[in-house]
């Protein structure tokens, strides 16, 4: 599971010189297996705090304990392996690298954790998510739906417990995040899964739905 | 994937970029195996010739002009000596091993040394290594040459060639007529293997053989048009030192059989050289052998002396360069020595010294040619660097994808490092094959300028040290980019 206690994270305002506070969450919770849809609109800091679940920003207090470890309590590189070991993501913009094919950013997934890189399985992963005749396509050559497949076959290359997904269908069409949608979630399954959107059709597929605005007190302020 | 497949795919993505750091990497690299190829070759060709002979006997003048002459077979002789020093030092128990030296023709720009067969069988070019043969054998006759290997690979000349003589040893500028001994054609006998020395550049034949074609010659100027040169002026001051010893006694009976046996031959060359040489071999049991002829040889470029104790060229050198002493005790000791009546016509020249002396001249060359070396090293280097340090901006968005997927900072300083070390590499071993590439073509146009033999193609561990230097100064200058991705923040470079 995964559990956030008096987690704060501000950062230093350049026009006025004053610290302005991101993130104040007293207490949030994900169960284990549990598929959380967090509502949150722009600004709302939704970006800021699946960076922190992930280990990539470090908040200034509180705690996030994920699998019963305490992230904020690692040293950066720590965190950086437990990232690639435990937690999947996916991004809005997918974030794959240009130069790479379909394939090799799947093992680029897969390089930096401690199993390493599987071709195999690299490939499988990409045969689930629908891209089978793909593998060898490069970013440019995939539409931007079979780039979001890419990208969720990225995330579970190391078969991680918790998936952090950050406005995932944001840059799709209607139908094609359906479609991707639908794939999350069977990826999904079993796992831990908290996925932040401002857009209803998406919230409106999960069982369970938070506001950010409820949890995070700075972004009620 | 392993790290080098990241490396392979950020290096292709940029190739234009990474090919230009890795030519100029190469070029660095290359001129720096070229002067190390050509410094060690250099060094080599230098130190392996100084070996053999303890004191250069020759004309007054300049001791490195005797040295660079006789050892290395530049430059022009210091002047022509009487042959009796040669014949006074043959039987002289102090002696080892005396070789008579005169260089008086070339052939295509090659030099034709006029020695003794001994000196091909005794001498040693290089440290304790004789000369040997690749092919044939040594001359026995006279118009038989003995050629270095390289001679015969630049020339492609085989046993059973015939080679006609060019008189002197300076190039035919184009358009001048080159005084050829076309009469007087040698055969070759003999190809010597190579000993990576100036020997290997050279023609040897006998002493005889390059007098016979050098009276010919005088008496054929000297006849059409009285011409004068700088060489026949050093026939006549000979004529004229001949003649002296010859009043002095020395060799009298010898040197008179010398000149009529000399005569003899040298007529028969004008008229029938062919018919002569079969006529001798066939008919005349009584014809003289090579070194009854190259006995009558009256003078020479140079004496080269191996002495039982090595003291004693030191000693003699000291005695024919020294003024005579006034003290009668003294003076009656020197002139003991066989060589004290020829003190005024000699120098004695100690090789290893001069060749000290050279190669701190060398030396000096050699370091401001590597210190240029290094600065176009540094460059490439610093071409390393502002070629990776300047993709960072553009890179950034990868690094901070790859800390996303779990990338410790250290692992994207590794990987920009390993592109660093991955350039200078492939640079450094491009650069390898064109610094030898580069020593191979060049090798001819050394040979002939500087008379040294440099070999492309040997690869030595110095050479993969200085390499290896090179990939570490690669890996250092990668490692100042390196650090700027290290620093690359992940959340504000990573898109959401």
């Amino acid at each position: 599971m995964v559990q956030i206690s008096n987690l704060k994270k501000s950062y230093l305002n350049p026009s006025d010189n004053q610290n302005l506070t991101i993130l104040d969450i007293p207490s949030f919770q994900l169960e284990a297996g549990q598929h959380v849809g967090l509502r949150g609109a722009s600004g709302s800091g939704k970006t800021t705090l699946l960076h922190t679940i992930a280990g990539m920003v470090k908040p200034d207090s509180g705690s996030i304990t994920i699998l019963n470890k305490d992230i904020t309590t690692l040293g950066e590189s720590q965190r950086d392996r437990f990232r690639a070991n435990h937690i999947g993501y996916i991004f809005q913009s997918f974030n794959l690298l240009d130069g790479f094919t379909a394939l090799e950013n799947v093992m680029l997934g897969m390089i930096f954790a401690d199993k390493g890189a599987k071709k195999d399985l690299a490939s499988q992963l990409l045969e689930k998510t629908g891209l089978g005749n793909r593998l060898h396509y490069k970013p440019s050559q995939l539409s931007v739906g079979q780039q979001q497949r890419v990208c969720v076959a990225r995330a579970i290359a190391n078969n991680p417990e918790l998936i952090l997904a950050d406005e995932p269908t944001g840059s799709l069409d209607t139908k094609t995040s359906r479609e991707i949608l639908d794939l999350i979630f069977s990826v999904a399954e079993g796992r831990m899964l908290l996925l932040v959107s401002h857009e209803p059709e998406v919230l409106d597929a999960f069982s369970n739905t938070m506001d950010l605005h409820e949890i995070n007190k700075a972004a009620t302020s | 994937m392993t790290p080098f497949t990241i490396v392979r795919k950020n290096l292709s993505k940029r190739a234009l970029s990474t090919l230009l750091t890795i030519i100029s990497v190469a070029l660095g690299a290359a001129l720096v195996i070229a002067v190390q190829v050509a410094e060690k070759e250099t060094e080599r060709s230098f130190n392996q010739t100084s070996v053999g002979f303890d004191l250069i006997l020759a004309a007054p003048g300049s001791r490195m002009q005797a040295t660079l002459n006789t050892i290395y077979h530049l430059e022009t002789s210091t002047g022509i000596i009487p042959a009796g020093v040669f014949q006074a030092l043959l039987n002289d128990p102090r002696v080892e091993r005396v070789f008579p030296f005169y260089v008086g023709d070339s052939y295509r720009g090659y030099r034709v040394i006029g020695t003794t067969a001994s000196f091909l069988k005794e001498a040693e070019p290089r440290a304790g290594s004789p000369f040997a043969l690749s092919e044939g054998r040594i001359f026995e006759n006279p118009f038989e040459v003995v050629i270095g290997s390289e001679t015969a690979a630049r020339l492609g000349l085989r046993l059973g060639d015939q080679v006609v003589f060019t008189h002197g040893v300076a190039e035919v500028a184009p358009g001048a007529e080159a005084h050829e001994h076309e009469d007087d054609p040698a055969t070759v006998v003999g190809i010597l293997s190579r000993t990576n020395t100036a020997n290997d550049r050279v023609l040897f034949t006998s002493i005889f053989t390059t007098h016979a074609l050098h009276h010919h010659l005088h008496d054929h100027d000297h006849d059409e048009h009285h011409k004068h040169d700088s060489h026949k002026h050093d026939a006549h001051g000979h004529t004229h030192d001949h003649s002296h010893h010859h009043s002095d006694g020395h060799h009298h009976t010898h040197d008179h059989h010398a000149d009529h046996a000399h005569h003899e031959h040298s007529h028969e060359h004008t008229h029938d050289h062919d018919h002569d040489h079969d006529h001798n071999h066939d008919h005349h049991p009584s014809k003289p052998t090579l070194t009854e002829l190259e006995a009558t040889v009256t003078e020479l470029d140079a004496v080269l002396v191996k002495f039982k104790n090595q003291a004693l060229a030191i000693s003699v050198a000291g005695m024919l360069n020294f003024p005579t002493p006034e003290n009668p005790l003294l003076l009656r000791n020197l002139q003991r020595d066989p060589l004290f009546p020829y003190k005024d016509d000699l120098m004695g020249v100690i090789p290893a010294v001069q060749i000290k002396e050279l190669m701190s001249i060398v030396g000096n060359a050699e370091q401001v040619i590597r210190a240029i070396a290094l600065l176009v090293l540094i460059t490439a280097l610093l071409g390393v660097l502002a070629s990776l340090y300047n993709t960072m901006d553009g890179r950034r968005r990868d690094i901070a994808i790859m800390r996303s997927l779990g990338a410790r900072k250290t692992s994207i300083f590794l990987l920009i490092t390993l592109e660093a070390a991955v350039i200078t590499l492939v640079g450094c071993l491009f650069g390898l094959l064109v610094g030898h590439t580069i020593v191979h073509f060049a090798s001819p146009v050394i040979a002939e300028t500087a008379g040294i033999i440099v070999t492309g193609f040997i690869f030595e561990s110095e050479q993969f040290f200085t390499l290896g230097l090179f990939i570490l100064g690669g890996v250092i200058a990668g490692m100042i980019p390196a650090i700027k991705a290290y620093n690359t923040d992940v959340a504000s470079n990573l898109a959401p």
